[in-house]
């Protein structure tokens, strides 16, 4: 069949039940097993030492029983889980838009197929059809094949809700997934790369693990630096009570580069503007990846923020670039840990914008904040000092798509650059292509598949850079900072990564400071290398 | 006669399987690069490399052709063999729809596409490796500045 020219290639299902629940887990494309020790600082069922390779996972006793009372529980807990089991109807608007299925052709990555691998034992359980008729009504028995190949796939799911914008039912697929892995975290089936930093997160306020003198000397070099960029003394004030604004950001940002120079940029711009503020070593972490695991996890770390609040006595909270932290705070905080009633309504110090919409949160993203700055003229950049770079931005998944957004930070780009060019109109905004990494997949051990989730956003990249010569990818996720790099050394090479406050560190014109020669990177700028 | 078109065609269709040997209908069928980055990917460097297959087998074009095939091909479910071996399908192909081409020309154009598709192939594993490292280097950049910053070992 397949040496037929295609118009000739009758377009048949594949052969074979999808029903078959086996997987072939290949190194490359799964993430490791959670260690035991993070379990039992978590609290969380059934740790042992294991890998997903293991013929046999040490499943406790009664795994199925408890598979199926969590179900139940669910079932009736949550609603909209309920609904989603029941009214797709696979008309499979859907089927193309998820990235693992575009980078990877497997069947099994189409949206509402993954969901079908948690559908068909609802049938088999939870309605009259399914236990009547069984296979005769797409209804598949719980077997250990299908708890590996939930693990597989929902593990494969980045609950970016690409798919979630083409339904007509309005399934959010990321729901689903995130009610799976925490089906399976009840029997003690987890990845490492989520729990770790889960259990980092809650024992001293990081996913990193980063203790508070760390921290602290973190922040200390990022003013060091500073000093010599700009020749004034940038103050980074830690755990100050008092102070009017809480600012958090994702651990990301103080440890890693490129979002290192993320932070410098924020720094400079809070010092420009007076801004009265603290950062905190206990909530030294913006992201959640309590949101990978399960809905309890994800509630227990978002408390620390509201709490660190609490303590210092702020009057508001911004944030900074972060992806999923801006999900679980728009989506789930309220419900979750609020409302924050002992806060205000975020009102700009320098502008007197009251941000309505964040009157329940009280927490701000920084590109509300600084494009607000912006539009009120505060502040001035000289947009020449980021010549070398020609830019695109890619809308991270969380911002765009669970908070709507999709102006700001275009707002603050374009400002702070000459050159911007958008992707195409299809792989950006609301219909953004995720990076394929995130919701905890964004390990090594996980690369190749990563590398497939993430190739329709590197092809959208490409085709800028061969339009334009875009040169540089902006973003405003840590994780995005973290993985995009490896992503465009795949698959687009000389294109580099940074976040949207790098380059308004590098365009910011501040009073007081020397001449700059570099940009936050310490490279020459553009006009000085042109000079030399 | 044989057009390059045609031979273009049963070509991608023999290397459009993927995933665990299903032929991914869209793969083959959808024209938007945006829905279909496979597909766009496979049709555009598949056509480059049958027009050097008919032309001048220029190497550098091939081996760019091969670099893009094999990014994709060395990281979805498929054995080397399966990642590689669909080059030499175009034996057949070749014989039944360009049968004035020499059989002996024909062999010999296949082994340098073939040579070169293994060399890209193990080019795109090998660059895993590098990913990994830079990513975990990237991962403690600031601590690797900061040392260097302080008079240690180089960033």
């Amino acid at each position: 069949m397949a040496d037929r020219p295609v118009s000739d290639i009758e377009l048949k299902a594949p052969k074979g039940d999808w029903r078959d629940a086996h997987v072939e887990l290949r190194k490359g494309t799964f993430s490791n097993a959670s260690l035991p020790k993070d379990l039992i600082a978590l609290g969380l069922p059934n740790p042992r030492k294991w890998q997903p390779t293991d013929l046999d996972w040490q499943l406790p006793p009664d795994w199925k029983g408890i598979l199926l009372r969590g179900m139940r529980e669910r079932l009736a807990k949550y609603r909209s889980f309920r609904l989603f089991m029941d009214v797709c109807v696979r008309c499979g608007a859907c089927a193309d838009k998820c990235h693992f299925y575009l980078g990877s052709g497997d069947p099994k990555n189409m949206p509402f197929a993954r969901a079908e691998l948690i559908r068909s034992v609802y049938r088999r359980y939870f309605t009259l059809s399914g236990r009547l008729f069984r296979s005769l009504a797409d209804a598949r028995d719980l077997t250990e094949d299908v708890v590996k190949e939930w693990f597989y796939y929902f593990y494969q799911c980045t609950e970016c809700r690409r798919c979630s914008v083409y339904c007509p039912f309005g399934i959010d697929t990321a729901e689903i997934t995130i009610i799976v892995r925490e089906l399976l975290s009840l029997i003690g089936v987890s990845t490492h790369w989520v729990t770790e930093p889960a259990a980092n997160c809650y024992r001293v306020g990081n996913h990193l693990g980063i203790a508070p003198h760390a921290f602290k000397d973190a922040l200390d070099f990022a003013r060091d630096e500073l000093r010599e960029l700009t020749g004034l003394d940038i103050e980074i004030p830690i755990s100050r009570k008092g102070a009017e604004i809480l600012f958090v950001m994702p651990s990301a940002d103080y440890f890693a580069t490129p979002h290192y120079y993320t932070l410098l940029g924020y720094m400079m711009l809070f010092h420009e503007i007076g801004l009265d503020f603290t950062v905190s070593a206990y909530a030294s972490e913006g992201g959640n990846f309590g949101l990978f695991h399960s809905n309890d996890l994800m509630k227990r770390l978002n408390a620390k923020i509201y709490e660190e609040a609490k303590r210092l006595g702020v009057r508001w909270i911004l944030g900074g670039e972060c992806g999923h932290m801006w999900r679980v705070l728009h989506q789930y905080m309220d419900t979750m840990n609020g409302p924050a009633d002992f806060l205000e309504v975020p009102v700009s110090p320098l502008t007197g914008t009251r941000f309505a919409n964040a009157a329940s949160t009280k927490m701000v993203h920084i590109c509300e904040f600084t494009a607000d700055l912006l539009y009120h003229e505060k502040i001035k950049l000289d947009p020449s000092r980021n010549d070398e770079y020609v830019v695109t931005y890619h809308d991270s998944c969380n911002p765009s798509r669970a908070m709507g957004l999709l102006e700001e930070p275009r707002y603050v780009l374009k400002r702070a650059c000459n050159h911007f060019h958008e992707m195409p109109a299809k792989t950006i905004r609301e219909y953004t292509f995720c990076c394929g990494s995130g919701a905890g997949l964004g390990n090594d051990e996980n690369m190749e598949m990563r590398l497939r989730g993430g190739f329709p956003r590197a092809q959208a990249v490409r085709h800028v850079r061969e339009a334009h010569g875009v040169n540089l990818l902006a973003c405003i996720c840590a994780i995005d900072k973290a993985t995009l790099p490896t992503l465009m050394d795949y698959w687009v090479p000389g294109v580099q990564v940074a976040g949207v406050h790098e380059l308004l560190g590098n365009a910011l014109v501040m009073k007081g400071a020397k001449e700059r020669t570099t940009n936050l990177r310490g490279e020459p700028l553009a006009k000085e290398t042109a000079n030399a | 006669m044989a057009t390059p078109a045609t031979v273009e065609e049963r070509w991608l269709a023999a290397a459009a399987t993927v995933s665990g040997g299903l032929i991914a209908a869209h793969t083959l069928t959808e024209r938007d690069p945006f829905r279909n980055p496979i597909g766009h990917v496979l049709r555009r460097n598949l056509a480059a490399l049958v027009r050097e297959f008919f032309g001048a087998m220029d190497e550098a074009a091939i081996d760019a052709a091969f670099g893009e095939i094999m990014a994709l091909r060395s990281i979805q479910d498929l054995s080397v063999e399966r990642a590689v071996g669909f080059v030499f399908r175009l034996r057949g192909i070749v014989r039944e729809e360009a049968p004035q081409m020499q059989p002996a020309e024909a062999e010999a154009r296949i082994d340098r596409l073939a040579i070169s598709a293994f060399t890209q192939y193990l080019a795109c594993r090998e660059r895993l490796a590098d990913l990994k490292l830079n990513e975990q280097l990237r991962a403690l950049g600031v601590a690797r500045r900061r040392t260097a910053h302080r008079g240690g070992a180089p960033a």
